[in-house]
């Protein structure tokens, strides 16, 4: 290949850095009582302008699920990792798979390069009293507490990006102003499930994705012109 | 009518008569599989019923 077409390094190197800054791994469960809250996750998550990344994006069959898991988690420099349903007060088997998954993210933010020791997580659970006892060893940790409630979930994503976050963080709106605009999208999206005949709760990750990116470049277009 | 083509090369889905109930219960379990929309397609539905809703709420 000649060397005028040869792909930059530096520059991949450069995008591969970028694409990893603005990676945010999502460790939730997918059962559809937790969807409307994925949905706010998602939706916080394109609010402080970041990418949200997670098991459902990738349907390769070919691929061993942990090995998918493992590189997400590799391409993100965020975790926000809900670890509220681990029930065991029902006939149904608890589920491991979110602890599981927290261990590998924090494993790469202990052990890894320097890039992955930037590594940063959030902590959502459905009662604070309650994870305590079922993880002491995690009694440095600070987990913020939802209640299954969409709106808590967004004020815990945006406060937590916005302090982690350096000089990009003033862009972030405050946390009323976003629980108001996901509110405003939430009617958008029932509207548009409506009319495209879909459940809310049937949308593929990758298809509400470009759903709340697009209906965020549109609400902004609108914002500035306003 | 619907703002939201279906990928080529895959049949239409039948027609409905009315709307889904979107207070019921869900009907497939959680979502994994391939995409059914294109990624184009629905960006532009999206701006399709954007300017629609914008516009209602002007009048």
């Amino acid at each position: 290949m000649p060397a005028a077409l040869r792909p930059d390094r530096a520059q991949r190197h450069r995008d591969q850095a970028a694409a990893y800054n603005r990676g945010v791994f999502i460790n939730c469960p997918y059962n559809p009582a937790y969807r409307p809250v994925l949905r706010a996750i998602v939706f916080a998550v394109f609010a402080c302008n970041l990418e949200p990344r997670c098991a459902l994006q990738a349907s390769n069959s070919g691929t061993i699920r942990v090995e998918k898991i493992v590189d997400l988690i590799r391409g993100a420099r965020w975790g926000i990792h809900d670890l509220s349903d681990m029930r065991t007060d029902s006939n149904e088997a608890p589920h491991f798979n979110m602890p599981l998954e927290y261990g590998v993210f924090f494993g790469a933010h202990r052990f890894g390069d320097k890039h992955q020791q930037l590594k940063s997580s959030l902590l959502l659970v459905d009662d604070i009293d309650k994870f305590r006892k079922c993880c002491s060893n995690l009694g440095g940790v600070d987990p913020v507490a939802h209640g299954g409630d969409p709106r808590e979930a967004i004020k815990a994503v945006r406060d937590w990006v916005k302090t982690e976050m350096g000089d990009e963080a003033n862009k972030i709106d405050f946390s009323w102003a976003m629980q108001d605009r996901f509110d405003r999208f939430h009617r958008f999206l029932l509207a548009f499930c409506a009319e495209n005949k879909e459940h809310p709760d049937n949308l593929l990750f990758k298809d509400l994705c470009e759903i709340v990116s697009q209906w965020l470049i549109r609400d902004n277009e609108a914002r500035s012109a306003s | 009518m619907s703002t939201l083509a279906k990928k080529p090369g895959k049949p239409a889905a039948p027609k409905r008569r009315h709307l889904p109930d979107l207070s019921g219960p869900v009907q497939r379990p959680a979502p994994g599989g391939p995409r059914k929309y294109k990624a184009e397609d629905l960006r532009k539905a999206v701006d399709t019923l954007f300017d629609k809703l914008a516009s209602r709420a002007q009048a």
